[in-house]
């Protein structure tokens, strides 16, 4: 039997049962909706997390002090003094270190701004002009501090534009001074407006040079990070374990595991933004192929009960010579049609509800958060619903092509 | 006359539980020739559906062997007996048996797609069967407006479509009124003495099976009488 007929006769076997059709493939409606909701955010949240990490560049690297956390108890090592100056100059020393370019290290500084009586509560860093250079964010007004601020320790500072407008009522902002615990800084200039690069939100930033944080603020030895470039992109994987090596030299490490210090590069946050994102989006997928079976079963009941409901048709067609192979694929290809549009329908739905998602998220979570629904989940909708059409339609095909052609006439 | 069916010694027996067999056929030996109107008699029971199945590639014998057109249909499998129900034989049953969702056209189509034939040529064939049945004028009326006489037109052009080589009709005027009736008979008739189709026709009532030119007699699984009808109903020209 031609296939194109065969489809024709299966759709209009489906639509004169209309409102059955529906509530029979409404289970897999919802299960391929929720497949298209999973597959699109999680996909559109990847995008968003690995945006920010690649904010950072291709070519930096990032030394922590503490081992790499594995777990929550491993949190507490952060806070380990490991890298201080001699470490740092260690990593500076081209014998060492033959590949890094730039580096800034940075130093947390903990304690709010003051102006007049007015407060803002910005995140401030100590860092090199490096630091700025990476998140590009040279002032807009003003100018940035140099190395010779760097190297004089001066008491100046940049700061973003959320803190211009905490402590400065349409006042010009430069070269007034603000105090940061007890210290007088005076500022230079204000970043522009950008909004979060690589986690950072840039107007909620205040950033003085690191000597002055380091001696004169926060009054430490140690450094919280050292932030750095290689020359090269191909050079990085080298200067990961250069560092590696020198660090453990300074701290004879014989064992990698005793590390007091880790270094993370773009790559290691991809693959573990990725990992995350993957684990999470294969356990929803998991749940909503539970409802794609359960779908499945439903399917299974109404074609059963549409195949004896037929059984004087069956009965004809077989007395004008169809043979069970004729049969079973008229039921089969009723299943599949059934289960395909659900599918088509869940694609549509899904794309639907992740476009509202997406609206509703770009604007309680003031990101940029993309509208995307990805081929392959639309591939893996499509698939899924036409195999639980064949996977559940064949019991009932291959049952109705197994009647009794004299059986089914007598049938009333 | 060319032979086309020869029955020897077919049984057909049917178990209604484990040890309680029912014999609806108990030994049935026939020839039937190529351009026969032969009528099947007897009284309910007597075997004369089985015997119809069995003829109609519906069923086989339990013991016995059915000679078709020069072979044996034990040696058929189920899609080869799939397609001599298709392509050699046509069935005109008591209850029309079509499919009350289509319409006429796709009703006389139904065999036609289950085929080995061009589906160009589907059209005209189509066309031609309902022509010979007088049903023209209702090509695309659903099966629901059809009165009982005119449902069993379509039954008998939906039969002839594929040109079988041997029509089947089981009660064919059993659910109709008289004229219905009537009218049904003088087409099978017609179909007979003027396209020579051969006719199986199986009935209860004494006037239809005068239609036939040999009336076979049934009773209890075997045959009573098979004679000639001397008696032969003069059907009248049919018009619509």
């Amino acid at each position: 039997m031609n296939f194109g007929i065969l489809v024709k006769s299966a759709k209009q076997a489906l639509i004169s049962h209309k409102s059955r059709s529906l509530l029979t493939i409404l289970g897999i409606v919802i299960g391929i909706a929720s497949i298209i909701v999973i597959m699109a955010t999680t996909t559109s949240a990847t995008e968003l997390i690995l945006g920010e990490v690649q904010g950072m560049g291709s070519k930096t690297f990032e030394l922590i002090p503490g081992k790499k956390p594995k777990g929550p108890s491993d949190f507490a090592q952060l806070f380990t003094e490991s890298i201080k100056q001699r470490e740092l100059d260690a990593i500076l020393n081209k014998r060492n270190v033959p590949y890094i370019n730039k580096v800034s290290p940075n130093i947390l500084v903990t304690g709010n701004l003051n102006y007049n009586g007015e407060v803002s509560s910005p995140s401030v860093f100590g860092s090199s002009t490096f630091m700025a250079e990476i998140l590009d964010i040279a002032p807009v007004v003003g100018r940035m501090f140099d190395d010779n601020d760097i190297k004089n320790r001066s008491k100046v500072i940049v700061i973003g534009k959320e803190v211009v407008d905490d402590l400065f009522n349409k006042e010009n902002p430069i070269g007034k001074k603000i105090r940061i615990k007890g210290v007088n800084f005076r500022v230079i200039g204000v970043f522009p407006e950008k909004g979060r690069v690589a986690f950072a939100n840039i107007d909620k930033l205040a950033m003085m040079p690191y000597t002055t944080a380091r001696d004169y603020v926060q009054k430490q030895s140690h450094y919280n990070s050292i932030l750095g470039e290689v020359t090269s992109e191909e050079f990085l994987e080298r200067t990961v374990e250069d560092i590696k090596m020198t660090m453990r030299e300074i701290y004879e490490i014989t064992d990698p595991k005793d590390d007091n210090f880790h270094i993370q590069t773009q790559q290691d946050l991809v693959e573990r933004v990725s990992t995350i994102t993957g684990i999470l989006s294969s356990l929803l997928i998991a749940v909503a192929a539970i409802s794609l079976i359960v779908g499945g079963i439903g399917i299974m009941n109404v074609m059963l009960v549409s195949v004896t409901e037929r059984t004087k048709e069956i009965g004809i067609r077989k007395s004008v010579g169809a043979t069970n192979k004729d049969i079973r694929n008229q039921f089969l290809v009723e299943a599949v049609i059934l289960t395909f549009s659900g599918g088509f329908l869940g694609v549509m739905l899904g794309a639907f509800i992740s476009k509202i998602v997406s609206i509703v998220l770009s604007k309680s979570l003031e990101v940029n958060w993309l509208y995307v629904v990805p081929l392959n989940a639309i591939v893996i909708a499509v698939s899924a619903s036409t195999i639980v059409g064949v996977i559940f339609g064949l019991y009932p095909a291959i049952s109705a092509s197994r009647k009794n052609p004299i059986n089914t006439l007598r049938y009333e | 006359m060319k032979k086309l069916i020869e029955l020897k010694k077919i049984k057909r027996s049917f178990f209604i539980s484990e040890d309680v067999e029912t014999k609806a056929i108990k030994e049935i030996s026939l020839t039937i020739n190529k351009g026969e109107f032969v009528a099947i008699m007897g009284p309910s029971g007597s075997g004369k559906s089985t015997l119809l199945h069995i003829l109609g590639f519906l069923d086989t014998q339990s013991d016995g062997d059915y000679v078709f057109n020069g072979q044996s249909n034990t040696k058929y499998s189920e899609e080869q007996l799939a397609h001599l129900r298709n392509s050699e034989v046509g069935f005109v049953f008591q209850a029309f048996n079509l499919l009350a969702k289509d319409n006429v056209y796709d009703n006389v189509k139904l065999p036609l797609i289950y085929s080995k034939t061009d589906p160009a040529s589907w059209h005209d064939k189509i066309l031609k069967a309902i022509e010979s049945v007088g049903l023209s004028h209702r090509i695309d009326y659903p099966i629901t407006r059809l009165s009982g006489g005119e449902k069993q037109r379509v039954a008998i052009a939906r039969a002839l479509v594929n040109n079988p080589k041997i029509l089947f009709a089981d009660e064919p005027t059993g659910n109709l009124d008289s004229a219905s009736g009537a009218k049904v008979m003088q087409i099978l008739d017609k179909l007979n003495r003027e396209l020579g189709h051969t006719v199986i026709l199986i009935t209860h009532e004494t006037e239809t099976a005068k239609h036939a030119q040999r009336i076979i007699s049934l009773k209890d699984g075997i045959i009573v009488s098979d004679q000639e009808n001397t008696d032969r109903n003069q059907a009248s020209n049919f018009s619509k």
